[in-house]
């Protein structure tokens, strides 16, 4: 389904709505801003990883960039074939940044994302647009908030240098992916741990039961209530004593308010600014314990320490690695902590 | 082992190598090396000088060298994995020697020995004197990082000498020292042969004495302004090609001279260029090529190496890369030329690499003849560096590769190049797009892992320790979390399996490595496979490997 000329907004809304279907459907759509070669292989991953879940596959929105008013005027392999029935390209509209009516439309409630793809024909270019599309999308996001209650739209963006990531820190983007800095990053860890990139390959690349990381909140009147109180020493013991655990437990993460540290320069001008309402940070603790010692060592005394034997909160997120998040999920309600020692 | 003093005080005094990252061990090693050798030399210089009046300063010098190395040989004693081990050693029995021998010289005048007559006593110091010189052979201990110093007081050398253009300069020095010595005595001799005819020329006597003559041919050579001249028709020949020889040398000195000052100005900032004489690079990272990621990578490696191992950057433009930070470029050398040519390659020392990088050549549009370029590069260095796979034997080439791809490459260049890794950034950017998208929170931790600093974890390839070899995939995960020492999280294996003949790597995560279902039991951890961990250093990784070879 395309759009195949620059009609009104009405009917452009209009086509979006059809598109999108009744809000009760619980089809959930991703946008992509920019068609790209590594659209067709971003889709590709997505629906891999739904059809491993037995889920519903996303429907995709793709706003092409100034310039192309179809889908026929891209070049060959923008766009990935045989996905007519879930795909909907929209021109670029000059109000998209301006004014937010068709990002009221494309942003219904089953928006999953909104993936920003570094338009390729733009070369050196494609982060200033792919920033300036950001912010458009972020202030969009947290008018929506103030106003209607909405939930924040996640937002992921791709860079090609690593230095612009600056311009998207005051305005709170979920996610920035930027190529450049992840292979120079490769190149270097492939230096010291040859073959290390496979490993994130296998990570990354989805396919059932393949072992990914991923997250979960605790609660204290949650499924996982009764491991709060506890180490994360005590945890994680008690995961890997359970046979065959689904899950190996790697860290956490806490959140704080900005007020109890050193003022946040970047997030409170983007507060100022009314960009964002977002008065917490949080601390992502990998393999806990080094931090601690780090600090301890530099004399850091100030500085947040986090070991094994932190106890784990309300609101922590546990970070692990799954081949499966529901079996995961299941084995962390039903871990038994009684019988580690210390508990 | 919980993070004790004994702990600390063990991590304190280990031995110091190129992955070593902890700053206070550094200098202490470099104290206790400066120790050995000053208190040797002091030793050398009590029997070499008369000591009479300076006994009491050589005296207080020894005993608080004696008590230092005392207390180093206590502490070790004290943080040792393995007591009995370490007791047993010979080094430490040396060291316990010199400590031995030492104290009892200082402590001999205290002790009661009247009833030794004096031919024994004085066989007793002479045998306890010759213990003390054993102290330097105490720096066995210290032999990793004397010879890491050795090597990089010998680039640094080199380098001085290439940057200054030292060779070049001491040539002109020396033609100019024999110019001036043999035009002084054809002068002399021209001279007095001529006073010998002419003896009332009384103005003979200036050459006719060898000092004069030297002089007087310094000043011709070097400004040629000289107001006494040879009077004979020969001698002022002689004299016009001294001129002319002083002109022609003194132009080249100051032309030397005023470029190597030039180019010292133009190549501020730019990285130093690769001395002609590389023999002593060893276990340097090699990256052939040079574009927008240079700089970058150039840091991670530094902050991966702990800025101790050597970078040379081979470039076409290499005279122009400039440096960001002088720290982190201290120990990076840049050299001219293409990174496919073999005879460049040879230059930076290809065969001698720890490790190579392969850069796209920026200066191609294509992005699949950029991918093209780079693995010729590959698979020159790989010949350059001594492998030849059609030679039995040679299967394995001497280093790593990794190379920059903007497309996954295909089966045959992966089949053809052993050792080599492809890192295709486009394509990982692209999984994580899609990994973001369905799991928004796991954006940080791959951001996390994929970054080296002092304050991110990575992930590290590491040798099964020896006490876990036998032992099942859980039970070594909770040794580790059990070991406080260095923080490690056991993730997965890297198992090697033959397979059709030909031995085959897989990587095993979580659960996996197991290497079970719920009927068998559990596959036990064997020395060939690796441990797949998340560390915040390689140095912390390894480290706990040997710990863990240590208690062994």
């Amino acid at each position: 389904m395309t759009h195949a000329s620059l009609a009104s907004r009405e009917t452009l809304k209009a086509q979006i709505q059809r598109f999108l279907g009744p809000q009760t459907t619980g089809q959930e759509h991703v946008v992509f801003v920019h068609a790209s070669p590594r659209l067709p292989r971003v889709i590709a991953e997505m629906d891999a990883e739904r059809l491993t879940k037995n889920l519903l596959p996303f429907s995709y929105i793709v706003v092409l960039q100034p310039g192309y008013a179809s889908q026929e005027q891209l070049p060959k392999g923008y766009l990935p074939m045989n996905h007519a029935q879930r795909l909907l390209c929209i021109p670029f509209d000059s109000a998209f940044a301006a004014s937010h009516d068709i990002l009221q439309a494309i942003s219904g409630p089953g928006i999953r994302s909104v993936v920003i793809l570094a338009d390729p024909l733009r070369g050196q270019d494609a982060d200033a647009h792919a920033i300036i599309a950001a912010t458009a999308i972020e202030k969009f996001s947290t008018l929506q908030q103030k106003t209607t209650g909405a939930p924040d739209i996640h937002t992921v963006v791709e860079l090609h240098s690593s230095a612009n990531r600056i311009y998207l820190k005051s305005l709170h983007v979920d996610t920035v992916v930027c190529s450049g800095e992840l292979t120079e990053n490769l190149l270097a860890q492939d230096c010291f741990s040859p073959g290390i990139t496979e490993v994130f390959d296998k990570l990354l690349h989805q396919t059932p039961g393949a072992w990914h990381f991923a997250t979960h909140a605790l609660r204290a009147d949650g499924p996982h209530g009764h491991l709060l109180g506890h180490t994360y020493r005590q945890l994680t013991e008690a995961i890997i004593r359970t046979h065959n655990a689904p899950l190996i437990l790697c860290g956490f993460t806490r959140k704080f308010p900005y007020e109890a540290h050193a003022p946040h320069l970047c997030h409170l001008t983007a507060k100022k600014r009314g960009v964002i309402h977002n008065d917490q940070q949080t601390d992502l603790v990998v393999n806990p314990g080094h931090m601690s010692r780090k600090a301890a060592e530099r004399g850091f005394l100030l500085k947040r320490g986090y070991d094994k034997d932190t106890v784990l909160q309300d609101q922590d997120r546990l970070v692990f690695m799954t081949g499966d998040r529901e079996a995961a999920l299941q084995c962390l309600s039903q871990v038994r902590l009684d019988k580690i020692k210390g508990t | 082992m919980h993070n004790t003093l004994r702990e600390k005080l063990y991590r304190l005094l280990l031995p110091i190598n190129v992955q070593t990252r902890n700053s206070a061990g550094y200098w202490l090693n470099f104290g206790l090396i400066g120790l050995i050798v000053a208190s040797s030399l002091a030793i050398l210089l009590e029997f070499r000088l008369d000591i009479a009046a300076d006994a009491t300063v050589f005296q207080c010098i020894d005993i608080a060298v004696a008590l230092v190395f005392l207390l180093e040989y206590l502490a070790r004693l004290y943080a040792a994995r393995n007591r009995r081990a370490f007791v047993t050693e010979w080094i430490s029995i040396l060291d316990l020697v010199v400590v031995i021998s030492s104290l009892t010289l200082i402590a001999m005048p205290f002790l009661q020995l009247e009833a030794w007559d004096g031919l024994r006593l004085i066989r007793l110091q002479r045998i306890l004197s010759i213990f003390r010189f054993f102290r330097i052979l105490r720096l066995f201990r210290y032999k990793e990082i004397m010879h890491l110093a050795w090597v990089r007081l010998r680039i640094y050398w080199a380098s001085l000498l290439y940057t200054f253009r030292i060779p070049q300069l001491l040539g002109l020095f020396v033609a100019f020292g024999v110019v001036s010595f043999a035009g002084a005595w054809l002068l002399y001799w021209t001279e007095c042969a001529n006073s010998a005819v002419c003896q009332d020329a009384p103005v003979f006597d200036h050459f006719g004495d060898l000092g004069n003559a030297y002089w007087s041919t310094l000043i011709m050579l070097i400004s040629g302004i000289e107001d006494k001249e040879p009077l004979s028709i020969v001698g002022r020949i002689e004299a016009v090609v001294i001129l002319l020889i002083g002109m022609i040398l003194i132009g080249q000195l100051t032309a030397q001279i005023v470029s190597t000052v030039l180019v010292r100005f133009e190549r501020v900032g730019r990285i130093r260029m690769l001395p002609p004489s590389t023999r002593v690079f060893k276990d340097h990272i090699l990256i052939l090529g040079a574009n927008e990621h240079l700089d970058n990578i150039i840091r991670q490696v530094w902050t991966a190496f702990a800025g101790r191992r050597y970078i040379v950057v081979v470039d076409p433009n290499a005279p122009n890369l400039n440096i960001t930070d002088p720290k982190v470029y201290a120990l990076v050398f840049a050299l001219e030329g293409h990174p496919s040519d073999p005879l460049v390659l040879e230059r930076a020392g290809i065969s001698r690499a720890h490790r190579a990088i392969v850069l796209s050549d920026p200066t191609i549009e294509e992005p699949e003849q950029q991918d093209s370029r780079s693995l010729m590069i590959a698979v020159t260095a790989q010949l350059a560096g001594g492998f030849d796979a059609t030679v039995d034997g040679s299967q394995e080439p001497p280093f790593y590769t990794s190379v920059q791809m903007n497309q996954v490459p295909g089966h045959v260049a992966k089949h053809v190049l052993s050792r080599t890794n492809f890192i295709c950034g486009t394509h990982i950017a692209e999984q994580l797009i899609g990994q973001f998208v369905l799991n928004p929170q796991a954006s940080d931790i791959y951001h996390h892992l994929t970054q080296i600093t002092d304050e991110t974890n990575e992930i590290y390839l590491t040798d099964v320790p020896q006490d876990l070899v036998g032992k099942s995939f859980q039970e070594a995960q909770l040794a580790f979390l059990h070991c406080d020492a260095n923080d490690i999280t056991l993730i997965g294996v890297v198992r090697t399996d033959e397979v059709d003949g030909a031995l085959q790597p897989s990587i095993l995560l979580g659960a996996d490595a197991n290497g079970t279902n719920d009927d068998t039991a559990p596959r036990p951890l064997r020395r060939e496979d690796q441990l797949l961990v998340i560390a915040y250093s390689e140095a912390t990784a390894h480290l706990e490997s040997r710990h863990h070879g240590e208690r062994q």
